[in-house]
């Protein structure tokens, strides 16, 4: 009688198809949608960067490729903090997964201020998307910025900010939804269910990563 | 993910993909004068840091067969997505290709491209 009583109480996300819950397979649907939205930036800026092949600018002459790549791992560290707070919830351990998932917004809060000081020292240099003060572009462009950029594409610093900005923002979505998973669990009000759709997010968000700092970065 | 099973080796996996990242700026900066043989080496190191991120981290290696096929068909559309716009690529080329053969020869003045050009020549010989 209790376990019919439990049964009609399960929440409906814990509901299976396929093998996974309703809710793990509705998170795994949009982050299909959201990598096409991905791929839609990033096979543009394939076709713009082998279009425009020969006057490219050398991105590791522009970039601050191992502040980046300092950040990279700072994201690759969060999304084992993110694992091990899933862990920590499949054994009960409230007190592990409330310090693995602060910790995981944690990186998440310090990948998002390196790239505000990385665009804020980029703009700084004249790579930016518009002037408002109307000048013309060669006049944006400072030191050693100038001699990388003079003869080359602007399209560079177009589709830089386009593909980081939109992952950015997915990270600001990611340190958000975390944080609302994360006051879930202070209250007492969490699944193990849910926190693993909140890890496939954030895996996703470093998935993405691993993709766009090699190919915006590297190359 | 199935109950039970016993969990992936989570810090080797870490290790592995920081391991990569550190390869991977390693050889971009070694090989930044060797374009082709750098861009092999970085997209095969990103794919396998995002197949173990996908197999491991996701749990996708531990779900049944039907799902990981249903979720990894828009990997399937992304190839599609890119192949198509490879036609775009190679007309660019091959703009650029024509544009410098016209200065090359260029004592026409070269305004029109060579397609417009051609027909007129005969005209203007007649």
């Amino acid at each position: 009688m209790s376990s019919v009583a439990a049964a009609a109480h399960a929440p409906p996300a814990e509901r299976e198809v396929l093998g996974v819950s309703n809710g793990k397979l509705a998170m795994w649907l949009f982050l299909g949608s959201d990598g096409m939205s991905f791929m839609g930036l990033i096979a543009t800026y394939l076709a713009l960067r082998i279009g425009n092949w020969s006057n490219w600018p050398d991105p590791t002459h522009i970039l601050s490729i191992y502040i980046t790549a300092a950040n990279t791992f700072v994201l690759i560290c969060s999304s084992v903090t993110m694992v091990k707070a899933f862990v920590a919830a499949q054994a009960g351990d409230v007190g592990g997964l409330k310090k693995w998932l602060a910790l995981t917004v944690l990186g998440g809060l310090i990948f998002l201020g390196v790239q505000v000081f990385e665009y804020s020292s980029l703009i700084h240099e004249g790579i930016k998307l518009w002037d408002t003060a109307g000048r013309p572009m060669t006049e944006w462009w400072e030191g050693h910025i100038k001699e990388a950029m003079l003869g080359k594409s602007p399209l560079f610093m177009a589709t830089f900010y386009v593909c980081t900005c939109f992952h950015g923002c997915h990270v600001f979505s990611g340190v958000v939804y975390l944080g609302v998973v994360l006051i879930g669990v202070l209250r007492g009000r969490w699944t193990v269910n849910r926190i693993e759709i909140a890890g496939l997010y954030w895996h996703f968000i470093d998935l993405v990563w691993i993709v766009i700092f090699t190919i915006i970065y590297l190359f | 993910m199935t109950e039970g099973h016993k969990h992936p080796p989570y810090l080797a996996i870490f290790g592995a993909l920081a391991a990569l990242t550190a390869v991977e700026l390693a050889a971009a900066i070694a090989l930044a004068s060797h374009k082709a043989l750098l861009i092999m080496i970085l997209v095969t190191l990103a794919l396998v840091k995002a197949g173990l991120v996908a197999a491991y981290f996701m749990h996708l290696k531990f779900e049944r067969k039907t799902f990981i096929v249903i979720v990894c068909f828009p990997l399937l559309l992304a190839v599609v997505l890119i192949t198509a716009l490879f036609p775009d690529v190679g007309w660019m080329h091959g703009g650029s290709r024509h544009t410098a053969a016209t200065h090359e020869g260029g004592a026409t003045g070269g305004a029109p491209p060579a397609e417009g050009g051609a027909p007129t020549a005969p005209a203007e010989a007649k």
